[in-house]
């Protein structure tokens, strides 16, 4: 086994740099939108709001030169309200914010999971609560990411680590929204999103295509519930009831009857639930010999994989996960981590919410320490994490 | 820093064009084929106070991107040296405007000291702090940091050009 590979569902490439792809020098937000694009992204609202601005800035030029629709929404409530309306009607629709933005959107990513409205928020983090320090790094919106809406709710939340995965994971964020019908959300970092880097663009990429109402099936309802319902398009001729209450397979409203909102309610939840092992990404190193474990995502998954290297010459074998996917998580790789490791490390530039993941997966196989950093937007640095782990292995 | 990655400070005050040296740096090496990662200042902070562009430079794909020790160091500002030097690398090479005045460095840091701001005041009077950072680009390709040729080219043919080429040429000249 390679000391390094990634993971993804169903055996398929997780990069999708390959060879004769262009390289680029792009931060992460350009390969971000860039990644939109390539994904077929034809509508995008947003307001601006720092450390997301430059998605926001770059798709506002190409947008248009491309076909495709930029608008900028008197706030952030208003945006993804026009995300679902532009799905609805056809359009793939994304937009970019960041915490105080974010937290804006979750009434509109609510109705987008109980309509089944394909669409894909882009949050890159900063130092929060409130206005924090805007222009900081921070991932302390991981747990928003995941539960920020009220009632029942799971839609998938993706991480990326550099500016290719930014490219990469923008692609597949739009095309798991388009595939499931279900909101994206594409969870980055203000160091991420500000990093120029090498991306490999490759000549093309696949795009999903949501599945289509055509007459055949009803809007709201699929017998096999790891399978999206068909969508109907507005203007395509069919009639379409579209409404955030609690609704049949037709899309009628039923806000009293138990099982009508039982079904719904349980079907949109395993749509996620039930696809965790194919929708779930990540990397692991070094886990066949590790004594010692890190579960790390984001920047400071950067951090992590080069506080490895930094342990091999002092005779200290890490291994270490990088989930790409915070919802659904994966968890294989980190349950046998914990079944090798003597302790699991998990840095985080927040107070302790990745951790109390892994806790869970870890399930007291080995004990679990988060290791927090806020402030300033500094990043934990290699050698940081490295004298945790060697703390923690004495 | 990593085996085989090398990491690049340029620090100066808002305004004096730290970003965009930054920016041709990483355009000069990436266009080598080098690897390259690139984190500079942005927001509140780029006028008026300490502004860095902080480089990593590898021949092979780059771990951590986040520039915590570098081994070359460029100071234009004495509103940024106080930032600059906890983050010296053991031997380190710290170009230092002569402007920026006397400071206390660690052992082992090689230490040069050039008029960068007061020739650009005489050659080209009025653009004094914007055009010092180009002459230490000029400088380090002197030194061997980035090869002459690429990071002319990095410049484009854009406005300033010719201004800026010779401002390249005259940091070479001083290394």
């Amino acid at each position: 086994m390679s000391a390094h590979r990634s993971v993804a569902g169903g055996g398929e490439r997780l990069s999708l740099a390959v060879v004769g792809a262009t390289r680029k020098l792009w931060s992460g937000n350009v390969a971000v939108a860039e990644g939109a694009l390539a994904a077929g992204v034809d509508f995008y609202a947003g307001y601006p709001i720092t450390p997301s601005s430059a998605i926001m800035e770059h798709l506002a030029r190409e947008l248009p030169k491309r076909g495709g629709t930029f608008l900028q929404a008197e706030d952030e409530i208003a945006s993804v309200f026009m995300l679902i309306g532009a799905s609805w009607a056809g359009g793939r629709a994304l937009t970019a914010t960041s915490g105080p933005g974010f937290s804006l959107m979750q009434e509109g990513l609510g109705i987008a999971i109980m309509t089944e409205t394909p669409l894909v928020v882009v949050d890159v983090m900063r130092l929060g609560p409130g206005t924090g320090q805007a222009s900081k790094a921070g991932q302390g919106d991981l747990m928003q990411a995941r539960w920020g809406r009220h009632g029942d709710q799971h839609l998938v939340v993706y991480a990326p680590t550099s500016a290719q995965d930014c490219f990469d994971l923008a692609v597949r964020a739009v095309n798991t929204a388009e595939r499931l019908r279900v909101p994206v959300v594409l969870l980055s970092d203000e160091l991420v999103a500000h990093t120029w880097e090498d991306v490999a663009v490759p000549e093309e990429v696949h795009r999903a295509e949501r599945p289509r109402f055509a007459g055949e099936g009803l809007p709201f309802h699929s017998d096999d519930p790891r399978i999206a319902p068909p969508m109907p398009g507005l203007g395509e001729g069919h009639g379409v009831l579209m409404t955030g209450s609690t609704h049949d397979g037709r899309g009628v409203r039923f806000t009293a009857d138990p099982f009508v909102h039982r079904t719904l309610a349980t079907r949109l939840v395993d749509k996620v639930r039930l696809n965790a092992d194919a929708l779930a990404v990540g990397e692991e190193h070094g886990l066949a010999d590790a004594e010692v474990g890190v579960v790390a995502y984001g920047s400071m998954a950067r951090s992590a994989v080069a506080a490895r290297e930094l342990l091999r010459p002092q005779g200290v074998r890490l291994g270490v996960v990088v989930p790409k996917t915070l919802w659904p998580l994966p968890e294989e790789p980190i349950r046998r981590l914990a079944e090798r490791a003597r302790a699991i490390v998990v840095p985080e530039l927040a107070l302790g919410q990745l951790v109390l993941d892994v806790e869970r997966i870890a399930a007291g196989r080995c004990p679990v320490y988060g290791v927090g950093k806020i402030g300033g937007g500094l990043p934990l640095f290699p050698s940081e994490i490295a004298a945790r782990v060697r703390e923690v292995v004495r | 820093m990593s085996k085989g990655e090398q990491g690049l400070l340029i620090s100066g005050v808002g305004g004096q064009g730290i970003v965009f040296a930054g920016r041709l740096l990483a355009r000069a090496w990436f266009s080598q084929g080098k690897h390259v990662a690139l984190r500079h200042a942005y927001g509140a902070e780029v006028m008026g106070t300490a502004v860095h562009s902080e480089l990593v430079v590898s021949e092979s794909p780059i771990l951590c991107p986040y520039l915590e020790t570098a081994d070359v160091a460029v100071v234009l500002h004495r509103a940024a040296v106080d930032e600059v030097l906890p983050r010296l690398a053991g031997g380190a090479l710290l170009v230092l405007d002569a402007e920026v005045g006397p400071v206390s460095v660690p052992d082992g840091v090689q230490v040069e000291v050039r008029p960068f701001l007061s020739w650009v005041e005489e050659a080209q009077p009025g653009d004094a702090g914007r055009a010092s950072p180009l002459l230490a680009l000029g400088f380090l390709s002197r030194r061997g940091v980035v090869d002459l040729d690429p990071l002319l080219a990095a410049i484009g043919v854009d406005a300033g050009f010719a201004d800026n080429r010779e401002l390249i040429f005259r940091g070479h000249s001083l290394g």
